[in-house]
């Protein structure tokens, strides 16, 4: 019986009235088509920080096809700043992005999307890749990508980006208690963004704050042992940075 | 149910801070920290030396346990696993989603500091395999110090050896050969190594989680895992493509 109502009850039009009403809600789409996914990542060019992003050749190295990597960069309002495309000539392109690139100070999220030059076959790209974070001139400190947020359809990614969800639309309750200890730390800072089409909630620490679609927040923390963020979006996982005396540190939380 | 583990080497310390809760704010009800390491060829269950507060436990490297590994588990459930010689899936506290982390921070004389939510789950400790991992795209080539922790986790009670190799798909060559210790903490330095953006870091024998290491010329510290190599594509033959990837490379370095 259960193996009968299975694709009906994971039917992506019930999953929606699953999420609507709280039973059992789904937050990821499962696809079955071709598709390029990407985390939303942070970029920084604020105070004296720079952004270096590192992306290896899925594409060749799993499916033996040529391919380059998409940037699409928003600032921090969610809004559309620009795209570049970056052949893979190696097994990895190293990217800056700084406020020479950007004409920006300040931060924001970008999408990373390796495109298969020619679909043949059958390719779910989930390139999840390194994001470092400089100081000056200084060597930077890596991140890894948070989860995976927007996707492009490899065979249907000609003259306008069309960019879809990897989350199901949704509204859940849910409390993310950040598993570290804050209190030996001078400051920390919380980068959230909003992968969703509608604005989200976030209270971290009693930090109100409402997040527009894309749109990247910057929450600063300092003499607080946790932190608990409280959301109706369903994976409020930050970016965290923290810093101690004249050193930084940055990890997903 | 998940491990957790230091990282040392000169001049660096490691902290781990592993909650009394999960993501989702629930705290263990009679859960405590328990340790174990590796004595002539037996795994020698304790209760470590930590600082204990309302919400971690936190254990600091030293001389003596920087191989050991932490778990939490009931009285009941350690009495269990203290009579048994391989490790015990004793409880699921730590199976969440989002995934339940401890905060794996190493420190250094200077007081730099990085970090990363790490844990090591059971399942991998009951398996063999390989790790491919590509260190062009986490190595810090211009850095004073760059390098890869390589640590496994296994469930039998043995520190063996295993090869390590940095293998370069530009040229078509191994640069580097290392033995690495199963139940141990690795460390391979990049030191006389030079990046062509083609390196893949490839062990054979044993499953492990590869962290890569780097201090700034500023002295800023750098600490990252890379993703297994299967959460880089989706679909149905995603563990099949992985698969043919390394034995491919299996072949190359052989």
């Amino acid at each position: 019986m259960k193996k009968f109502l299975r694709p009906i009850y994971n039917n992506p039009n019930v999953i929606k009235l699953r999420n609507l009403f709280g039973i059992k809600p789904v937050l990821f789409k499962e696809l079955t088509e071709s598709y390029a996914g990407s985390d939303l990542f942070i970029w920084r060019t604020d105070g004296n920080f720079s952004t270096i992003f590192r992306a290896s050749d899925i594409a060749y190295t799993y499916y033996q096809k040529n391919s380059k990597l998409k940037l699409l960069f928003f600032d921090a309002n969610g809004e559309f700043v620009k795209e570049v495309e970056v052949p893979f000539t190696q097994e990895v392109i190293d990217f800056k992005i700084d406020q020479n690139f950007l004409g920006l100070e300040g931060y924001g999220s970008f999408l990373a999307f390796n495109l298969i030059d020619e679909i043949t076959g059958f390719s779910q790209i989930t390139n999840r890749c390194y994001v470092g974070y400089s100081l000056g001139k200084d060597d930077p400190s890596f991140v890894h990508g948070n989860v995976i947020s927007k996707y492009i359809s490899q065979d249907k990614k000609e003259a306008d980006i069309n960019l879809s969800n990897k989350f199901f639309e949704h509204s859940i309750n849910t409390q993310y208690l950040i598993q570290k200890d804050f209190s030996l730390l001078d400051r920390s800072e919380l980068f959230f963004t909003n992968p969703l089409e509608k604005e989200i909630t976030i209270d971290a620490n009693k930090n109100l704050l409402t997040i527009m679609p894309m749109e990247t927040v910057k929450i600063s923390v300092n003499e607080c042992e946790l932190i608990k963020v409280k959301s109706n979006f369903g994976f409020p996982r930050p970016i965290v940075f923290s810093y101690k005396e004249s050193f930084f540190d940055v990890h997903h939380a | 149910m998940n491990y957790f583990f230091l990282l040392v080497k000169e001049d660096l310390k490691s902290n781990l801070s592993i909650p009394k809760f999960k993501n989702s704010g629930e705290f263990s009800k009679n859960l405590k920290l328990f340790g174990a390491r590796i004595e002539e060829q037996k795994w020698k269950f304790y209760k470590p030396e930590c600082i204990e507060s309302e919400n971690f436990w936190k254990v600091e490297s030293d001389d003596n346990n920087f191989n050991d590994i932490y778990f939490l588990a009931s009285t009941e459930q350690y009495d269990l696993q203290s009579n048994s010689n391989n490790l015990l899936d004793l409880n699921n506290f730590t199976n969440t989603f989002p995934d339940y982390r401890a905060n794996l921070l190493v420190k250094n004389k200077a007081g730099a500091i990085s970090s990363y939510q790490s844990e090591y789950p059971y399942q991998m400790t009951q398996r063999k395999g390989s790790i491919y991992s590509s260190i062009s795209t986490l190595g810090n080539f211009h850095a004073l110090e760059n390098g890869v922790f390589v640590r496994n986790i296994y469930d039998k009670p043995f520190q063996d050896e295993f090869d390590g190799y940095i293998y370069d798909y530009e040229s078509g060559s191994v640069l580097k050969k290392v033995t690495l210790i199963t139940n141990s903490c690795n460390f391979i330095s990049f030191e006389d190594v030079e990046d062509n953006g083609s390196l893949i870091l490839f062990c054979k024998g044993y499953l492990g989680v590869p962290i890569y290491f780097s201090k700034s010329k500023a002295g800023n510290l750098s600490l990252e895992h890379t993703h297994p190599p299967h959460e880089n594509i989706q679909g149905p033959d995603r563990f099949k493509i992985v698969s043919m990837i390394k034995k491919d490379l299996d072949e190359k370095v052989s």
